[in-house]
């Protein structure tokens, strides 16, 4: 989120009057590492628990303004007054003038006692100077201070009363509101279980039986019987047993900050198979969540998030904590785990019933390319939903089309050659969906209707031309 | 003195108004057609297609949940008897909808939504009967309207469309409609003078509608049923221009 971004933190203004300050010597925070968790305003100088947990990269650009260099080195120096006393200050930096203006630091150049330390702070000043003892050099130049604080304690209450609900590749999680005033967000994080986490079982019996009777009856009257039976049982049961769960990938998510509004049904949660990830109370450790971005539910009210994308049939473990205005976290709250399903929409639900009348969608497309899932079927697919019902009277088209669809894509599947022509034409149309798609159905209609606009005044004003002449 | 006389003045403008073409006639414009937009209820019979198992509509939407209908009108009167009765065809076309959570494989309601979003269309004979509206003074204008309908419908669910078809029926529409002209006779002038428009009225109409296929049983059945089998009500404003 800040990445990229550039700070100004200090500015000379003060410079001029502090003592020993002859000349305009600035720093500005050029930038800073992304912090994944993100800070809630735009307050660079403030390090939370993430930040220094995995001590982010600050680059300080020095601005040397009018100050003279001859003889001088830059020096960054950390502690309370370096500019009157800095011998009493740490040098965390210097740098080989002329070429050479920045300064690159970490969380733990500043902070060297770690991050447990509550409520730090470090006042970083940079100083043109003869060397680093100022005392030699009473003319030397000092930028203002620039103060960072380490902020690592999160909020005390940490979300409770998980409870869930499913959709086809999504998960609902719901939590009670937290009144706590110092809340001003959410993160909820959670665990996959591996995509073959159903429990296999492997049992291997073979039994062979084999049963063989032969009776011979002789009798002297020559009556011969001869009764041969041979009874052969083969029974082989072959069952694998192998139980695999596998979970131990954090994922991080990006949710949309929908209130939960209507009702989905009751809340569920599932017995957990999935292994690791946190227990309710343990405090967030950053090392243990990989992989997601930094967006996160800046409501402090928020009770639910929707989580997309996840696939239906693997078990999910989620935890919730609630973010302070530094964007540290709270402990987590009690995990919950919840598995997405596969949802049956009214079409199986009527068509199960013996519902007949329904046609094919996509119907031309379906009908040149033989299946729906082919790739250009797809673009056009998403062109139908994503841009052309966004249109005004995009439904309408749609509507028409379905009406008109079967029929030709009849007569399209019973001619081989006109199937392949209707391929190639779909799929240089696909391209150009694509860019419309790219383009969005709202700047495309403005276009429209602009190009339209122009033309008509263009076709107006021609004619008139030509009368006045 | 001076007030009698303003006074006088006053009465005098006013009976000179009065009098029989004291004022330019109004000529009313020509009338060739109707536009009406029109809203209702809507719950169709799908569970009462032949051949089905179960109630798909009731499961999924509730046993009566109604769809909100809105659809638009335009006719043209090909034949006029001014004051007395006119006859014309029309198109119109709608759009319903309605949705519920789906359910889980196993059972449970769902995060997702499933859609059944309909759009009807019509082609009508309309008759309207306005002999009481200009003959007689009483605002109100009968009429009827009969014609096939086209049900055009198409099933969402996780965003995309699942299913479509399209389902043929009949119709047959009495109503009556309650001009407006009457209760601003100068704005309905002006109005006619300035738009053409000789008429606004709103309306109430029944709805009887066979929408089940023409005879054919392998489509979504679609008639209404919120007046008792196949019927259902339209209220809405129109204006003849």
């Amino acid at each position: 989120m800040l990445k990229g971004q550039h700070y100004i933190i200090a500015i000379a203004a003060a410079a001029l009057a502090l003592p020993g300050v002859a000349q305009a010597l600035t720093v500005e925070v050029e930038s800073r590492d992304d912090n994944s968790w993100g800070l809630q305003g735009e307050d660079t100088s403030m390090v939370n628990l993430a930040d220094c947990q995995t001590s982010i990269e600050y680059t300080l650009t020095v601005n040397l303004g009018t100050a003279a260099t001859s003889g001088r080195l830059l020096y960054l120096y950390e502690g309370s007054t370096c500019n009157d006393t800095p011998e009493d200050c740490r040098i965390i930096g210097d740098s080989n003038l002329p070429t050479d203006l920045s300064f690159t630091l970490t969380t733990a150049d500043m902070f060297p006692d770690g991050c447990d330390t509550t409520d730090a702070t470090a006042s970083l000043w940079v100083g043109l100077l003869s060397s680093e003892n100022q005392t030699e050099d009473d003319f030397g130049f000092w930028s203002p201070a620039l103060t960072i604080t380490l902020d690592v304690s999160g909020p005390a209450t940490a979300p409770t009363g998980l409870s869930a609900t499913v959709g086809s590749g999504n998960v609902r999680i719901s939590w009670t509101e937290i009144a706590a005033g110092d809340v001003t967000g959410f993160r909820l994080v959670y665990w996959a279980g591996d995509a073959d986490s159903d429990t296999d079982t492997d049992t291997d019996t073979d039994t062979d039986t084999d049963t063989d009777t032969d009776t011979d009856t002789d009798t002297d009257t020559d009556t011969d019987t001869d009764t041969d039976t041979d009874t052969d049982t083969d029974t082989d049961t072959d069952t694998d047993t192998d139980a695999d769960t596998d979970t131990d990938t954090g994922t991080g998510l990006d949710f949309s900050p929908v209130p939960y509004a209507d009702d989905a049904g009751t809340g569920s949660s599932e017995e957990c198979t999935v292994t690791g990830g946190p227990s309710a109370g343990e405090t967030y450790d950053h090392d243990l969540v990989t992989g997601y971005n930094d967006s996160q539910l800046a409501i402090a009210d928020a009770t639910s998030a929707l989580i997309e994308g996840l696939t239906n049939g693997v078990q999910y473990k989620f935890a919730v904590v609630s973010l302070d205005e530094a964007g540290n976290p709270s402990v987590f709250s009690e995990p919950i785990c919840v598995t997405p399903e596969e949802t049956i929409d009214f079409s199986e639900v009527y068509s199960g019933a013996g519902g007949k009348g329904g046609g094919e969608f996509c119907f031309i497309a379906t009908a040149a390319f033989g299946s729906y899932d082919h790739p250009v079927v797809r673009v056009l697919r998403d062109f139908r939903d994503r841009f052309l019902v966004e249109l005004p009277g995009g439904r309408t088209a749609v509507a028409a089309y379905y009406a008109a669809g079967p029929s030709l894509a009849a007569v399209v599947a019973d001619r081989a050659g006109l199937r392949a022509a209707v391929a190639e034409g779909l799929t240089v149309f696909s391209g150009t969906a694509i860019g419309l798609m790219s383009i969005g159905p709202t700047r495309f209609a403005f276009g429209l209707a602009a190009c339209i606009a122009l033309g008509l005044a263009i076709g107006l004003a021609l004619p008139r031309r030509r009368r006045d002449a | 003195m001076k007030r009698l006389s303003l006074v006088a003045a006053a009465l005098a403008a006013v009976m000179v108004c009065l009098l029989p073409g004291a004022t330019s006639a109004y000529v009313p414009s020509p009338q060739y057609g109707a536009f009406e937009i029109k809203f209702g209820p809507y719950r169709p019979n799908v569970d009462d297609q032949p051949g089905l198992t179960g109630t798909p509509y009731a499961t999924t939407f509730g046993k009566n949940e109604s769809m909100f209908l809105t659809e638009l009108e335009l006719d043209w009167q090909f034949l006029r008897f001014d004051g007395i009765i006119s006859f014309g065809v029309g198109g119109s076309f709608g759009f319903m909808q309605e949705y519920a959570r789906s359910q889980t494989v196993s059972g449970a309601s769902s995060n997702d939504y499933t859609v059944l979003n309909v759009m009807p269309f019509a082609l009508l004979g309309i008759i309207r009967v306005d002999v009481l509206a200009d003959k007689a003074g009483v605002p109100l204008v009968a009429y009827f309207k009969g014609g096939l309908n086209w049900y055009l419908w198409w099933i969402l669910g996780a965003g995309e469309t699942q299913e479509s078809g399209g389902t043929p029926g009949w119709q047959i529409s009495p109503g009556l409609a309650l001009r407006l002209d009457g209760f601003d006779r100068m704005s309905a002038r002006t109005f006619d003078n300035e738009t053409g428009v000789n008429h606004s009225f709103i309306f109430f109409e029944y709805v009887f509608a066979v929408v089940e296929g023409l005879g054919q049983d392998d489509h979504m059945c679609l008639s209404p049923m919120n007046m008792g089998p196949h019927g259902t009500w339209l209220a809405g404003l129109g204006i003849e221009f």
